[in-house]
Parts: C-alpha cells; structure tokens; sequence
C-alpha cells in the first residue's frame, strides 16, 4: 500500500467503524420493520401491584400477562391514539399523564405531560404515581420495561397497525380501563363503518375502483404502501393502491407517480409543507392534477388508529365516488 | 505498481468515459424502462409530449444534472479538505459543515418554513456559519490543522446539541421532514438555482484547479510549505472558503449525501497519483459521475420505489474502495 | 573574506512560553560560507534557524537579510532568499519524487500553469546532483528515510535560492551518502550558495564549515568563529558535558580543496578511543 501507508491503526479503526456504521444504517433504512418487529415478546413478566382492588390478568400486545387493577384510577397514556380513544371511552378522568405529542382532543393538552412520544421521562411518569401506562409496543424497550417494573408500574402495551387490530385495541383498552361496555360500543362502532363500506363498494362493482397513491410526506415523496393501516383503509374504502403490494412506506419519486399516474393523489400536508397541488401541480399530464383529483385528508385520520379513522374511512369512501361520479367514463377507461 | 506513471495520458478519456456511462445510465434506467433508441429519440425532439419525454426532460435530466453538481461539488471539496489538513479522513463536512447546515435546515422548518427555498437558504448559511466558527477558532489558536480539526468536530457537536434541544420543542413533522432531508435527497431539486449553483460551483473547481501547485505544497505540511513560498494564513483562507463554499452550496442543493467527498478523491490517489494537477479535475469528474450513477441505481433497485442516494454510495463505494486498498497494497 | 555579510544577527533574544530559549546571540554570514550551528538537544538550534528565516519574531534584538528584518520578509521573498531541507516528514499521500522535487518551484510558477519545461529541466537536474535520478519516477510514500532526506535536498536545491539551510537534515544517510552530500554542500559552497545548517556531526561539520556557532544548553552563544577556534576541548565541554580528544592533523592539500582556507588543520573529535573510518 504506497498511497495511504501513513494511516495509522486507529485511523484504520476509524475508517472501519465508519464503514461498518453507514452500511448498518443503509440496512436499517431498507428494512424499517426491524424495531418493531417484536422481539421483546418474551419479557413475560407479571408486576407485583401493591394494592388491593381485584385484578384481573391481560394479555398486552407483546404477548405479556399482565396483572392489572380491575379499576385503575390513574392512567399515563404514552400513545396518542391510546388517548383519544381513551377521551372517546368517556374515561378521562383516569388520565394523569400524556405525552407532547397527544393533541386530540384540544383538551388532552391540559393533561400533565411526561415528555415525547419516543422518549418519555420516566420520573415524570414516576412523578404520577400511576398505576396503568399505555405504551406502544415498538417504543417499549426492555430498558424502559425493565425500570417501568422496578418502579412497580404496571404497563400494558398496544400495537394497532391495522383496523382488525385497532379494533381489537379499542375493546381491550375498555376492558383494561374498566368500561368494558363503551370499549365493545366504540368497537363496533368501527366495524359497522367497515361493513357499511364494504358493502357500498361491492355494490359500486369493482370497475368503479380507481388507482390511488396515498402520500405521507412530499419531500421526498413517501407514500403508504398496502401494508400499512392508511392502505388497509384505502382497500376498505374501495380504492386501489398503487404502490407495491405488501409495501410499508417506500419512498418514491416523481417518475413513478408518472409511470402509474394514479386517477387520485391524496395528500395529509403538515403545517409548513409545500400545498400539494403546488406539488403536483407542475405536472399537468397526470390524470389526478387534470380531473382535479389532488385531495387533502388530515393526517391523523389516516395515520392514527384511534376513534377518528371513521372520518378518514368516510373521508375516503368520498373522495373516492366524488371522483366516480365526476368523471365516471374516464376513471372506467383507466381499467381497461 | 507505480500508481503515479501508470495510465497517466489515460487518465482523462477514462474519466469522461465513467461520467458518459453513468449519465446514460442516469437518462436510461428508473421507473420508467427506456431503450437506448427510445432515449436517442427523446433527446433528439426535445418538443414532443408523452410521458418518457416528460420523464427524461423534466425529471431525469435535472436529477442528473444536481447529482453530477453535488458529486463534482463534494469530490473536490473532499480533496482539498484532505490536502489542506493533511488527514486521509477529512471529508467535506469535517469542520462541522454538517452540523451547521443541519441546524439551518431544521430552523427552516421549525419557524420559518413557508416557502420552500428558506430550508436551503438557511442550511446553505449555517453550513458557512459553522466554517466562519471553525476558522475564527482556529485563527486565534495559529491553528496547527489538528486543532482545526478538533474545532470543526466541536462546532459539529454544538450544531447537533442545539438541534436535538430544537426538537424537543419542534412539531413532529417538520422534524421527520428534517431528518429525511438530511439523509440526501437529489429529488428535490431547486430548478430555479440549479444553474447558479452550477455556474458558481464550476467557477469554484476551475479555481481550485488553478492552484493545484498550492494543494500539492499544501500536503507537505504548512510549515514545509511555508518554506516553499506560500503565504499559509491567505492560502488557506482561500482554501477554505472555496472549499467550503462548494460544500455548503452542495448541502443546500441536496441535503449530506455521504461517502462521495471522502472516497472519490483517495480513489483517484490511488489509480494516479495525489498530484493535484490530476486530481482536481479527475475527482471532478469521477466524482459527478460516481453520485450520477448512484443515484441511478437508488432510483432502479427497488423501482417504483427509491433506495436513500446515501445509501448506495455507502454500498457501492465502501467495497470498491477498500478493494482498491487491497489491490494497491500487494 | 572581506564580502558583505548578507545576514546579520544582533543580541538576538527569544523565549517560548515564558522561557528564555535563546539569549543574546550575534553572528553574520557572509555569501558563499558554510555556517554550521551545534549544540546539544534543546539548545535552540532549529528556534533560532526558525528565527533565521522569519517564521518567528525575535523577543529582542535583530535578524537582517541585506538590512531587512527577517519577519518583515514575505514568504514568497523568504523563498526567494533561503530555500530549506526540513528534518524528517511524513508523507500522508503519494507523490511521484518529480512532482515533489517540482514542488520547490512553486514561488516560480504562474497560476492556473504546471511546472514549465524549464521547471522540469532544473528538477531532474536537481535530482541527478544528490544521487537521486533514478528516484523520480518512485512514490513518496515508499522511499527510504535516506532516500527521502536526499529527495528534499533536490527540492530545496530545485528552489534556486542563495542560501541553503539545513536542519539536521543528514541524519538518515548512511555513511557513503552523508559523505557524499557533505561534499555536495561544499561544492556548493564554492560556487558561491550560502549554506547554514543544524548538525550533529562534528566531524564533518569542522571539515567543511567555515564558521560554527556553538550554543549551550541553555541558549547562550559559546563562540562563533572558524572550526579550530571554536572547537576546543573547553567549549565542546561546555556546550555538551562530554569531554572529547581533538586530534588536528595537516591537511593533505589540494585533495580537499583546501578548505577551510585559513586552517590547514583538519579536526577530528573522537569522544571515545574508537574511531571509525580511517584517517585521511
């Protein structure tokens, strides 16, 4: 080696280590999936509680008996969709503790906070002597596990990625929460939205259903793949996704969105983002920008699985026949 | 092996050579599959509508162009770095480029955030922010280049202390959008300043180019180099102001595409020589060549969706690169 | 040697941090002489080389070239003026030896133009007069310490300047070479290059210098003079703590050029009873 002879070792090590780092990075941003792909599951674990209401023991979404209070009566909720679906349960009076990120309803945002959603302070959780926290699964790290048990705080976790489960989510957290009744109400709340779509969409016939890019973020352009509970929706609502089948969220480009030319481009802009019909707009051959099919729906109604997905359902199911109808003949053409 | 004499009239046809290869392959493969007559036949009517025109005119071509500007860009300033701090490792963002321009960005999209050129107008100035840092720091040391070094890691670090205190408080979302931007992304191309970004980046390379005698002298050491003639503190002012003007232009155009500025320039070293002469355009070359067919390939491998530019660069370079090593060391 | 003396040094005074390294020291050179500073490690020898050629500012007293002071001087007029064999350099990227050797022409060429035909010429003369032609087309990075010292001697040669200075820069060579460049800088001194230079050995320094300025540990001046006067047994004591036999035998004659011209002595130091090499 003449050129480079003077590396030392350790700026050799150096180079390694960085090496090594960025292709660990590069896997990890190709396989998104791998945190939260459970992994935890086995940290089954039934923590002692102290007090003395009747208990009943709950299988969280990681696969833990959990022993918890039949009433618990103070709750710290680490997700944002667990929170409103705990304001939809009737049962915020339990709620002591949110976090930065749990906006809806307005009101939730009084409640005492114990930091973001990713990383909550656990003195502050500490600080409220709970006796429930509501955790996401993927956030759930042993770690935090470990010190939320060693502090004697019960957890329970939840991991609604689809309808099925949030569903699922609402009655177990109404069991959890002690209104088992509003649980199985709001549930099924959710399940007649389902079948009323569906039945709306088989009546519309499958030819009525056009092609539909879901964007998550413009710059770049992130979309929802079918595989996540945006397209899970969209399905129900009666369009088609055109990203890959079984794809999470994959970051396209403009060329593809070309190359697909969805007959709908729905949009969830951030405050602060660029409009998306400015962005899509300097594309005046794409079918969606001609019909005037660049729709906006707010995020949360896509991308939170709690009690609002409703209004994304319906949200979609009408964007989806606005489109039919205005421009029937051409959205039919499309399928041919 | 002499990698010096080797190849040494060839070096520039193969140059040009990997730099028309890669923006053909840059122009041909992506989600829309083209034959190299379809893309002849594109170029060549430049009016017509339909979408593989549109594709290859109004997307390809500028992604093209902003990769091969922020690969030249990078390759260079990744050079000079090296010369002028005499550390194999330096890459563009060593004195805390990244960082500054990281904070910028997330300030754009915290606060200001309506228009979408303040987040590379204020990445582009905290980029120059944290140089002028590193330099004053360094200028009242008499800086030896370790020291240098050692500001730019600092100011680095400061830039990301404040930016993970920003985000504390910053929205979720502009925060996601930051962190994407930051990973490299040449899909979001300013069309508007492409061109003077160009012409000023071509302007800086051309200039640095013109002084490879001053880089060459710059590698024995600033006090050697002193002795040859060269006034250190002026020169290296120049330096780096061109270098880093190059850096923080390339960060505002496409966010810290990594790997580019770090192993292009040891990889022309190594195939001929560390003459700047040479390597100054080479690494021009290769390097816009090098982020032009990376960034094909980020687009092809998973079509219709997109690998991270980054991404590529680390997994085609890192093995190319440390082949090379083995290569040159038997 | 009634020639002006193109460098003048007066009571010069120099600290670093707080400690006095060099203190009251006067000397001049004249064109064309050998000038070797000695002393022990410490002694200030490269501080006051440093000092020689600008790149620090005399606490007190004064450094003239031709009566500019010489922190006044700007690099490239420091360039024009003294070109300088540095101690022992890493080479962190590979250059062929032509380029390096190229790069002692830098104060000569024209922006945005390489080394010209003309640059070529005096780098592979350069080369070819420290025994190194067959050097350049090698890589840096993959040369011998020797090899090495003797290439920077090219590039220092290659600068063209008048005054050569030399900071130890001989002490890599083997045997044969450092005989061999010993007699190159003395060749070099008859026609005319000044050369000052930092050395250890004292042999060679007494045969071809004709002034030596010997510093003792704490930096003050011993004596400035010509060999014989300056390396007696007392001094050398002082300035090293070691006593050493000095052996003054005659000159062979013209053999050696007779230099120094006004000593037909020639001196050998032997700090110890054995003695390499044979007499001459």
């Amino acid at each position: 080696m003449h050129i480079t002879c003077h590396l030392r070792p350790i700026e050799l090590c150096v180079i390694t280590l960085r090496v090594i780092l960025v292709l660990v990075c590069g896997l990890l941003f190709l396989a998104p999936g791998i945190w939260s792909s459970g992994g935890y599951a086995t940290a089954a674990s039934v923590p002692p509680s102290p007090v003395q209401f009747a208990q009943t023991i709950h299988t969280d979404a990681l696969g833990r008996q959990v022993q918890l209070n039949d009433a618990p009566q103070r709750v710290v909720s680490l997700v944002p969709s667990v929170t409103e679906t705990i304001y939809a349960l009737g049962a915020q009076e339990l709620l002591v503790g949110v976090t930065d990120f749990c906006n809806y309803p307005p009101q939730a945002q009084d409640k005492q906070s114990v930091g973001a959603y990713n990383s909550p302070s656990i003195e502050a959780i500490a600080m409220l002597r709970p006796d429930l926290v509501i955790i996401a699964a993927d956030m759930a790290t042993p770690a935090l596990l470990q010190t939320l048990l060693e502090l004697k705080i019960p957890v329970y976790s939840v991991y609604p990625r689809s309808l099925k489960a949030t569903i699922e989510m609402q009655r177990d957290l109404g069991a959890v929460l002690g209104c088992t009744a509003a649980g199985a109400t709001l549930a099924s709340q959710l399940e007649q939205a389902i079948a009323q779509l569906n039945q709306e969409v088989e009546r519309a016939g499958a030819e009525a259903a056009p092609r539909v890019l879901l964007t998550i973020m413009l710059e770049p352009l992130v979309i929802a793949g079918t595989d996540t509970l945006p397209g899970e929706m969209l399905a129900c609502a009666g369009g088609i996704n055109v990203a890959t089948p079984g794809s999470r969220y994959p970051m396209w480009n403009m060329e593809s969105v070309l190359a697909f030319d969805p007959d709908i481009i729905i949009a969830s802009p951030h405050p602060g983002t660029s409009s998306p019909r400015d962005f899509f707009l300097r594309f005046k051959q794409l079918r969606a920008v001609q019909q005037g099919n660049v729709v906006e729906i707010p995020a949360d109604w896509l991308q939170r699985p709690g009690p609002r997905i409703i209004k994304g359902l319906e949200a979609l199911r009408q964007v989806i026949t606005d489109a039919v109808t205005h421009t029937p003949e051409k959205i039919n053409a499309t399928q041919r | 092996m002499r990698p010096s004499v080797r190849h040494t009239y060839l070096w520039l046809p193969l140059c040009l050579l990997f730099l028309g290869g890669a923006v053909v392959a840059g122009l041909m493969y992506g989600t829309v599959p083209l034959t190299p007559s379809e893309l002849v036949d594109i170029l060549l009517h430049p009016q017509s509508s339909g979408l593989k025109s549109t594709v290859v005119w109004q997307l390809r071509l500028p992604r093209v162009g902003l990769a091969a500007l922020v690969g030249m860009a990078l390759a260079v300033s990744g050079t000079v770095f090296q010369a002028v701090l005499r550390n194999p490792l330096a890459d563009p963002y060593i004195l805390g480029v990244s960082g500054g321009a990281a904070l910028g960005a997330v300030l754009a999209l915290t606060f200001f955030s309506v228009q979408s050129y303040t987040v590379p107008l204020l990445a582009f100035s905290g980029a120059l922010l944290a140089l002028f840092l590193v330099y004053l720091v360094a200028r009242a040391h008499q800086a030896a280049t370790h020291t240098l070094i050692l500001a730019g890691v600092m100011v680095g670090s400061l830039c990301t202390a404040v930016l993970m205190f920003l985000l504390l408080y910053a929205p979720a979302d502009p925060m996601r959008n930051a962190l994407f931007w930051l990973a490299g992304n040449l899909a979001r191309g300013e069309e508007r300043w492409l061109p003077y970004g160009a012409g000023v980046c071509v302007i800086l390379v051309l200039l640095l180019w013109s002084r490879a005698g001053l880089l060459d002298v710059f590698t024995q050491g600033e006090d050697v180099a002193a002795d040859l003639g060269v006034d250190i503190g002026r020169e290296r002012l120049f330096l780096f102001c061109a270098a880093g003007l190059l850096v923080a232009i390339a960060v505002a155009l496409a966010g810290l595409v990594g790997f580019v500025g770090l192993v292009v320039p040891h990889a022309i070293r190594l195939l001929w020589g560390a003459g700047h002469m040479r390597l100054i355009p080479a690494a021009a070359i290769i390097g816009a060549g090098f982020l032009v067919g990376a960034d094909a390939l980020a687009r092809t491998v998973l079509a219709p969706a997109e690998v991270p530019v980054g991404v590529v660069t680390a997994l085609v370079g890192a093995p190319f690169f440390l082949y090379l090593l083995r290569l040159r060391g038997r | 040697m009634m020639e002006a003396q193109m460098l003048q040094i007066q009571k010069l005074d120099f600290s670093y941090r707080g400690k006095k390294v060099l203190r009251q020291i006067s000397f001049g050179v004249e064109q064309g002489t050998i000038v070797s500073i000695m002393g022990a490690n410490g002694s200030g020898k490269s501080t006051l080389l440093r000092l020689l050629r600008g790149r620090l500012r005399p606490e007190s007293g004064s450094i003239r070239w031709d009566n500019a002071a010489a922190h006044k001087l700007s690099r490239r007029e420091m360039a024009l003026q003294v070109a300088v064999v540095p101690q022992q350099l890493q080479q962190p990227f590979g250059f062929q030896v032509r380029e390096m050797v190229a790069m002692g022409r830098y104060i000569y060429q024209q922006p945005l133009a390489g080394p010209s035909r003309q640059d070529w010429k005096i780098v592979d003369e350069a080369l070819a007069s420290t025994d190194s032609a067959h050097l350049a087309t090698r890589c840096s990075a993959e040369l011998s310490g020797g090899e090495l010292q003797r290439v920077m001697l090219a590039r220092a040669l290659a600068q063209q300047a008048p005054v050569l200075m030399l900071d130890e820069a001989t002490s890599q060579l083997d045997m044969g070479h450092k005989r061999s460049i010993c007699l190159l800088l003395r060749h070099l001194g008859q026609n005319g290059k000044t050369i000052v230079q930092v050395s250890h050995d004292m042999n060679s320094a007494a045969e071809i210098s004709h002034k030596i300025l010997l510093l003792s540990p704490a930096g003050e001046q011993i004596a400035f003079g010509s060999p014989h006067e300056v390396l007696t047994s007392a001094h050398i004591e002082a300035a090293y703590g070691v006593q050493v036999e000095i052996q003054r035998q005659s000159s062979t004659g013209g053999g050696r050029g007779g230099r120094p011209e006004e000593s037909t002595e020639i001196l050998r130091f032997l700090p110890q009873p054995l003695m390499f090499g044979s007499t001459p």
